[in-house]
């Protein structure tokens, strides 16, 4: 049996209880917050899953970038003629729910980033058997704040 | 053999048997027996705190360990014990606290910095978890305390299917352990093998079979291999990337269909609904049936 190598192993990480990681919303909540209130609603819910981890400031940029592409992306469609353009290109493609069908799969794209960022926590959360936060309430919120948010900014743009 | 006649050396030996075997009851009887005569003894009060802790009362056995260390604040089994139970009901500050004074008494104990990166791993910090693990293998290269941390670590870290070289270094050194088996069930759930993983619940369950966990461990999994769950198989294996993936294929599927002016546009529509609501009615009306 040899000493210990490395000191910094033994300074504390936990000094206080708000320095301890809480369990994230399930994949479940975020999922359906994502489909049903499109990328705004899946940013938001990264933040609120990022804050619960205490890992804001690392996926801070992840939601920003998220909201800005989106909105980019809703300026863009709405008030360029390359995106008026693409907008009727869609539609034969795909049918007249074609804008609609686009935010969804783009918030689905959200939604596979922030599992992805939070994969480990999201498996810990389900091998320690961590109590989740109730899903109902943030998930319904989200998706009412991300649908008006949504809706919003197309009237503004448009 | 009476109680008095019995030192507390023979029967700490005897209920520690007992718990071994998870005959909680019987110990229990010898311990009251031998406590009316040995009250303050510290290993069985130790004892005590064990069948507390495996009848899932942890609160009793945390009180039980405190009163130890009250009177013998150095008593390394009732901290280590308490160190462990403190991270199991996720009080970790106070987790930190007693395994970072108890390394900085027993520095050579590799299971104590095993014992502080289970905390850290409990905490959710991956990397001080693992490299402490490492550190506790690099000074006993046998400790399989510190290999469960790093297979844990692996199952928590690593994409799925992959390898772990812990895990399969610990099926390899201690293939009848039941923590090892624990551990190979709980990679083969994260995996998404739920068949073997069921086999290997199975086998716990019958090494305990008093075990609450095991038992519902191996309800869920029946739920969950159940032939009619089959239809189910990608989204059980894939888990919401197939939910995803179910979405945008059928989304294109009915739009290409449609182009076509092809009937089979509305039945891919409604075989796709169909499956949806089977996904979500059928499980939880499957495990009520079963678990009746």
């Amino acid at each position: 049996m040899t000493t210990p190598l490395n000191p910094d192993l033994l300074r504390p990480s936990l000094s206080d209880t708000g320095q301890v990681a809480a369990a994230p919303y399930t994949l479940q909540t975020s999922f359906f917050s994502a489909f049903f209130g499109g990328p705004f609603a899946s940013a938001a819910m990264l933040l609120l899953n990022a804050r619960r981890l205490g890992r804001l400031q690392r996926d801070l940029v992840w939601a920003l970038m998220i909201a800005v592409a989106f909105a980019a992306w809703l300026v863009f469609v709405y008030t360029t003629p390359a995106g008026h353009a693409l907008q009727v290109k869609m539609a034969e493609w795909v049918g007249g729910r074609s804008m609609a069908l686009a935010e969804r799969l783009m918030a689905l794209l959200a939604f596979a980033v922030s599992a992805a960022l939070h994969r480990r926590e999201q498996r810990s959360a389900d091998l320690f058997g961590l109590k989740r936060p109730n899903g109902w309430i943030a998930g319904i919120a989200l998706i009412v704040l991300g649908f008006a948010a949504t809706v919003g900014l197309t009237m503004v743009v448009t | 053999m009476d109680a008095e006649l019995s030192s507390p050396d023979d029967r700490v030996r005897q209920i520690s048997e007992l718990l071994d075997r998870r005959r909680t009851a019987q110990a229990r009887a010898l311990l009251s027996e031998a406590l009316t005569t040995h009250p303050d003894d510290a290993e069985l009060l130790l004892q005590g705190a064990r069948a507390d802790a495996m009848d899932d009362d942890n609160a009793s056995a945390r009180e039980t360990l405190q009163r130890v260390i009250a009177r013998q604040p150095e008593h390394f089994g009732a901290r280590a014990f308490l160190l462990a139970l403190l991270t199991e009901d996720g009080d970790l500050v106070p987790a930190e606290q007693l395994a970072l004074s108890m390394i900085e008494q027993y520095p050579q104990t590799p299971d104590l910095y095993a014992a502080y990166g289970r905390v850290m791993l409990r905490a959710l910090h991956f990397a001080k978890a693992r490299a402490l693990a490492q550190e506790a293998l690099r000074m006993d290269p046998e400790s399989d305390f510190a290999l469960r941390v790093i297979a844990l670590c692996d199952v928590i870290e690593l994409p799925r299917g992959t390898d772990s070289a812990a895990l399969r270094r610990l099926l390899a050194q201690y293939p009848e352990d039941r923590h090892t088996l624990s551990l190979v069930v709980t990679a083969l759930i994260q995996s998404g093998d739920h068949r073997s993983a069921l086999r290997g619940a199975r086998e716990l369950l019958r090494s305990q079979p008093n075990d609450p966990h095991w038992l519902s461990l191996v309800q869920a999994l029946s739920v969950q291999n159940h032939w009619s769950m089959l239809p189910l198989w990608p989204l059980q294996r894939f888990g919401w990337g197939a939910s995803v993936a179910l979405w945008l294929g059928g989304v294109v599927a009915v739009r290409v269909l449609g182009q076509m002016n092809s009937p089979a546009a509305a039945w891919a529509s409604w075989f796709i609904l169909g499956y949806v609501i089977y996904s979500w009615v059928w499980p939880p009306l499957l495990k009520r049936w079963l678990l009746r």
